[in-house]
């Protein structure tokens, strides 16, 4: 009975022993959490619940803002195509159920492990999708998957960005028009360096704050800027609005500083 | 008096024997069944869901693989009456074959004639669908789905403990679910195999040989006419009017699976919508008045069209959302007011008819 005992312990520890070293395994490194939080100018961006004032004696009211993030890495050295270390091969950020200040608060965010501690220079963003995962539909991904939607058979591509909401051209608060604007193609693909000084160290979470300002994209500088009463939908058709989104969302993403 | 005590309590014994033997007698047949049932192999033969090019991967459960054996049992159960409370109606009653799976019924009808809150969705492709089921998407699982019209007072309105009884004293159903599911007990059998069942049949329910499919595969090509059409459902050229279609329904599946509030109904505030569809089930007002973009495949067989069955024809459907609905807080942006002419409406018209199945 006693040998019993022993060897029970035995064959315990041994898989205890096993299973610490396997956790040990697959959390090694650190890990970075991007969050994203959306504004409009200076509030916090909220979909159907806030209204925001714009240009021209316009309100806007939105239901939709989203981009695809691809091909995110930690950059090693001051040279943005110097060794670094991939985070993410695409990821949607999706405010659509960000339509309260709690949800506002908390953000988007995608935790990513098992990093390679140390220092890194920045973190570099594409924002769309790269061009080698646009090459293939949704039919590759089972979902829920980033890439299981947003898909244009038409163009052979994924819908980079989208910006759908309503606009109040006479001050009515009806916000009779519709505005939808949808960005694809891989001419329209942007990436973005921020640099930052970015320690990871073994386990344990690096939080990463990045700011995305929807007022930005529509407004490139003053007078410069999306006029819905001229335009309220493109779907890459004009490709002037597309290349005008696309750009503007490098400069409305940045690093956010409290 | 006694002589009456005597025969009361006779009467009793007696009762009593005449129950332990009835018990008896019930527990031997129900063991030689079993005994029988365990006596049939039970060797299913996986069989591969569906995927045709260009589709999404569908996801199956891991504990309901696909079996031709599943899938038979699924099929017997779709069109018997057996699971309806007064056995005249079956899924196959609301979901008709030659009707792509819908009832041609602007609302469904139930077991004793009254009418449903929504029309019935077709099934083809129903085992793609990754964001819920039903128009509200309050179930995520074509198992879970199977369980609710069968109990619902407005469809089949029967009782579960009592059909899975019914099934488990089938002469032939404990069989196939020994067959499909392994079961040693005619009393395994319950709503969650006949589920699993229904939901394996639903799975092999696939629209991808249509027109437009073989034109995606380079085996035919559309007409001018079709060809034309699909540049202005897919806004895919400047030359041609946008028709804001492929936001919502997106190939191959013409659904995004999503839910939207496409303006059918005139609501000044988000708490005045007659069905809240999705809303009530996510208990968020901005969901209010939203239902699942509905596939447009087989459309020639699906009318009438929307979830409360509203417009008898395309060209009706087309005359709404060329208007660009009704104002709503939540009205998608994306139902715009169209500029389709009578040659534009024609041409669209020809492309949706691609998207048809031959029967």
């Amino acid at each position: 009975m006693q040998k019993l005992i022993i060897l029970c312990c035995l064959l315990l520890s041994i898989g205890l022993f096993t299973c610490d070293k396997d956790t040990e395994t697959s959390d090694s490194g650190g890990e970075l959490t991007l969050n994203f939080k959306g504004l409009f100018d200076k509030s916090a961006l909220k979909m159907f619940n806030a209204n925001y004032p714009y240009e021209s004696d316009m309100d806007l009211r939105f239901q939709l803002f989203q981009f695809y993030i691809s091909d995110v890495s930690l950059l090693k050295t001051t040279n943005p195509s110097g060794d670094s270390t991939k985070l993410i091969d695409v990821e949607l950020v999706s405010f659509k159920n960000i339509q309260s200040d709690d949800a506002a608060q908390k953000g988007i965010s995608f935790t990513i492990k098992n990093i390679p501690p140390g220092t890194y220079k920045g973190i570099k963003i594409g924002l769309g999708v790269s061009a080698d995962l646009n090459a293939f539909g949704p039919s590759k991904y089972a979902p829920p998957h980033p890439l299981d939607d947003n898909y244009w058979s038409w163009a052979t591509g994924y819908v980079f960005t989208k910006i759908e909401g309503n606009a109040d051209l006479d001050k009515s608060g009806k916000f009779a028009t519709k505005l939808t604007f949808h960005v694809g193609l891989n001419d329209f693909y942007r990436q973005k360096v921020l640099w930052e000084n970015i320690e990871i160290k073994d386990k344990s979470n690096t939080p990463l704050s990045l700011d995305v300002d929807l007022h930005r994209i529509l407004v490139a500088a003053p007078g410069s800027y999306l006029d819905f009463r001229k335009v309220t939908q493109d779907h890459t058709i004009d490709r002037s609005i597309a290349r005008f989104i696309s750009d503007n969302l490098v400069q409305a993403l940045t690093i956010h500083n409290e | 008096m006694s002589k009456t005590l005597i025969s009361v309590r006779q009467k009793r014994v007696w009762q009593k024997i005449c129950l332990l033997s009835s018990l008896l007698i019930f527990c031997s047949c129900q063991n030689s069944q079993d005994q029988q049932l365990q006596n049939i192999p039970f060797k299913p033969e996986p069989i591969q869901p569906p995927h045709p090019p260009t589709f999404p991967v569908m996801v199956i459960p891991t504990d309901n693989p696909l079996s031709r054996e599943g899938v038979a049992l699924g099929r017997k159960l779709f069109f018997d009456p057996i699971l309806s409370s007064t056995g005249q109606m079956s899924c196959s009653t609301c979901h008709q074959p030659k009707l792509a799976f819908t009832d041609g019924q602007a609302l469904s009808k139930g077991v004793k004639g009254q009418l449903g809150k929504r029309s019935a969705m077709s099934l083809l492709n129903v085992g793609f669908y990754a964001k819920g089921l039903f128009w509200d998407g309050r179930v995520g699982t074509l198992e879970e789905q199977s369980l609710h019209p069968i109990r619902d007072t407005n469809e089949m309105n029967a009782s579960w403990i009592k059909i899975a009884k019914k099934i488990q004293r089938h002469p032939s159903y404990p069989i196939l679910f020994r067959k499909a599911f392994g079961i040693a007990s005619v009393q395994e059998i319950d709503s969650i195999l006949i589920g699993k069942a229904l939901a394996q049949f639903e799975r092999t329910l696939i629209s991808a040989d249509t027109k437009f499919d073989r034109v995606m595969r380079k085996e035919v090509q559309f007409t001018p006419q079709e060809k034309r059409g699909w540049t202005i459902f897919f806004d895919a050229s400047p030359a041609v009017p946008t028709s804001e279609c492929n936001h919502c329904h997106v190939d191959p599946l013409f659904s995004t699976l999503g839910f939207e509030n496409n303006g059918l109904v005139e609501a000044l505030s988000l708490d005045d919508y007659p069905d809240k569809g999705r809303g009530a089930v996510t208990g968020n007002r901005n969901d209010n008045g939203q239902f699942r973009v509905p596939t447009l495949r087989n459309l020639k067989y699906t009318a009438p069209y929307m979830h409360d069955g509203r417009f008898k024809t395309l060209e009706e459907v087309l005359d709404h959302y060329a208007s660009g609905g009704h104002p709503g807080i939540n009205v998608s942006p994306n139902v715009q007011v169209l500029h389709l002419n009578k040659k534009d409406r024609a041409d669209l018209i020809a492309f949706l008819n691609t998207l048809n199945d031959q029967y």
